[in-house]
């Protein structure tokens, strides 16, 4: 693992140095951090912030931290590498779209104050659409624990105009078999829906996300976990 | 190295080549600025390629796309790039999501070839290709004549009305503003955009005749009855008036109403104006085509071929009816001494091939909701306009044919009514 780890840093290094790369960077807050439909923790507004490159022939990667307001430190920060290409251009699909297109990418997940126990690993493989997408996510160690998981989500977005846009997901999370000293954890749905506000460089959302059916860790006060609204704003570099 | 350490070094990385990035490239918005006609000829178009929408880090879902204000500042960041290496000024940049591609402008400086912009432009990988900003005019002159709608004669229009109208489809007029407060287009414009930069919407004589050729509204005791009365005009302003007897548009506004056109899926694009071949226009048309939306066009009879886009394959070129032969496979269509609307609630003469391109959209409308109402809409052919011997157009036998779905029909014009009801079209409700 630490060797593909090392592969991820390097091909980000490499993306990063590529000549004609595009950039975007963003910075921004949330006013709750939200994962999947559920809280990860209960320290208030979060900061983000989050680099990303484009290279013409379709790599991509980029990374992202997460630092809470409530106290100090990195929260968590994921370094990502993929890959994408338009769907148009592939043999026999030449009438689709230009927005259609395929990606695949991996994703590291690190958590800072909990030290390494809970970072993992996930590939992905999605579809996407004129106003949406199709992806799933393969976790081998999902949270650092001993259980696989697939994460299949569905996203969608339809701008009204130059500025107000609509967005909403659907994800199911599934746990495959759980270890002998473990019990299995239950599939659960998650939802989220909002609005947003974009002008220029700045980008106001507003959005409800919780979890819709299925299992809920008891571990921390599970009504605070189910759902919760967020308000968040970001500007780009 | 532990992942913190390694993180920590991605992120240098990322961050240091960032900042060398902007610092090479203007990173500030760039504001659009008026394009007009002086200007237009020394400015160049580059198609920028854009990245397919993929996965975020940033744990957002994304898949917004063109909605994305990040991947819109790193194309303004690519632009910028491209404008200082080949000291030329970035204008404005707009996404083209129809192509997969965003289109930037920029201005050269008053000592720069344009051929030798566009070649230096094409070298770079991230440009799919560059050309120049060209202009288009309106075709047709606005010449007060005595009032006739020949439509009404030779295309049997009453008897076409009783079997459609243009209920409940869309055409796009591509053109100059439209005096959506006429009282003969009341309700007829269902949507407008101005993609004129700098200009406030304005009700203009060009674009406001040709509406009231498709649309005019019929029955309410006023003016003229257009081709196709209840159609919905989507309006589009992409070309500006410089005079009583100018229209102008360039590439740039004409694409952007014209992916507004696609996006909208208005059955019918009207585009009665004409200039020099234009790839990215070609390119838009194309894909407006493919998905079976109809694209009319005015033939400009003293350019070669028809001009363009009427020369462009699959449009549907229109040439009037008293016109020497042009343009091949051109559609003939009235185009002398048509009365319609004005702007400021008037109405006048008008004629040139503009408006005969308008009053073919009109037909094309009509024929689109005779098939929408026929057993033969679930074959969704491509609607088929039928020529008389004569080389004009035979409306009756179009419309039959549209609402049949017959893949050929013998003219059937004059004796409209009786061969429509012989041949069972379907009729409209009283």
């Amino acid at each position: 693992m630490r060797a593909a780890r090392r592969a991820l840093g390097l091909a980000l290094l490499a993306l990063a140095g590529a000549a004609r790369a595009q950039f975007a960077g963003t910075l921004g807050v949330d006013s709750v951090n939200r994962y999947r439909g559920t809280g990860t923790d209960d320290a208030g507004p979060v900061l983000r912030a989050s680099v990303m490159a484009d290279a013409p022939q379709g790599a991509y990667g980029g990374v992202a931290g997460l630092w809470r307001t409530r106290d100090t430190g990195l929260a968590s920060a994921d370094a990502m590498l993929g890959w994408s290409g338009r769907l148009d251009e592939l043999p026999g699909l030449e009438d689709l779209a230009p927005q259609w297109a395929w990606d695949a990418g991996v994703r590291r997940t690190h958590y800072g104050h909990a030290s390494a126990l809970y970072d993992f690993s996930e590939a992905m493989v999605g579809l996407v659409a004129p106003e949406g997408s199709l992806r799933t996510w393969y976790a081998p160690h999902y949270f650092g624990g001993a259980v696989r998981t697939f994460y299949t989500e569905i996203n969608a977005s339809h701008a009204f105009d130059d500025h107000w846009h609509a967005f909403a997901h659907v994800g199911w999370l599934h746990y495959g078999p759980a270890p002998a000293y473990q019990a299995r954890l239950g599939d659960r749905t998650d939802t989220l829906v909002g609005i947003g506000c974009t002008l220029g460089r700045w980008d106001m959302r507003l959005s409800r996300d919780g979890i819709v059916a299925g299992h809920v860790r008891d571990d921390i006060d599970a009504r605070r976990r189910r759902a919760a609204w967020i308000l968040g704003a970001s500007v780009v570099f | 190295m532990s992942l913190r350490t390694l993180l920590r070094g991605v992120a240098l990385g990322l961050a240091l080549t960032l900042a060398g990035a902007a610092a090479r490239a203007d990173d500030a918005p760039v504001p659009p600025v008026p394009v007009d006609a002086a200007s237009a000829p020394r400015q160049v178009l580059a198609m920028l390629r854009s990245p397919p929408a993929h996965a975020r880090v940033d744990g957002s879902y994304g898949g917004a796309g063109y909605a994305d204000a990040a991947r819109t500042q790193a194309q303004l960041r690519a632009g910028a790039r491209l404008a200082a290496a080949h000291g030329l000024t970035l204008v404005t940049l707009w996404a083209m999501p129809a192509l997969g591609l965003d289109c930037a402008v920029f201005a050269l400086p008053p000592q720069a070839s344009l051929d030798a912009s566009i070649a230096a432009l094409q070298a770079h990988a991230e440009v799919a290709w560059a050309q120049p900003m060209n202009e288009f005019r309106a075709q047709g002159h606005l010449d007060p004549l005595y009032a006739l709608q020949p439509t009404a004669r030779q295309w049997h229009l009453d008897d076409l009305h009783a079997v459609a109208t243009g209920r409940h489809v869309r055409v796009a007029i591509i053109d100059s503003g439209i005096d959506e407060a006429h009282p003969d287009l009341a309700q007829a414009v269902l949507a407008h955009a101005n993609f004129v930069d700098g200009q406030a919407w304005v009700a203009e004589l060009h674009g406001t005749a040709v509406a009231g050729l498709v649309a005019a509204r019929a029955d309410n005791g006023i003016g003229i009855v257009g081709v196709a009365p209840d159609a919905s005009l989507v309006a589009l302003r992409a070309c500006w008036e410089v005079s009583a007897s100018q229209t102008l548009c360039n590439s740039l506004t004409l694409a952007k109403a014209l992916s507004f056109a696609i996006e909208q899926r208005a059955e019918v694009i009207n585009m009665s104006l004409s200039g020099p071949a234009d790839l990215l226009l070609g390119r838009l048309i194309d894909v407006a085509l493919a998905q079976r939306q109809q694209v009319v066009a005015a033939v400009d009879a003293s350019a070669p071929g028809g001009g363009f886009p009427a020369m462009h394959p699959g449009v549907i070129a229109v040439a009037a009816t008293d016109a020497p032969p042009g343009a091949t496979g051109a559609w003939s269509a009235p185009a002398r001494d048509l009365p319609t609307t004005v702007p400021g609630g008037g109405w006048r003469m008008v004629s040139g091939t503009s408006f005969a391109a308008g009053e073919v959209s009109g037909l094309l409308a009509v024929m689109d909701e005779a098939r929408a109402t026929a057993d033969a809409r679930r074959a969704a052919p491509a609607l088929r306009l039928v020529r008389l011997p004569d080389g004009s157009i035979d409306a009756c036998a179009s419309l039959l044919h549209a609402a049949e779905s017959t893949p050929s029909r013998p003219p059937v014009a004059p004796g409209c009514r009786a061969v429509l009801a012989a041949a069972g079209a379907p009729g409209r409700s009283p």
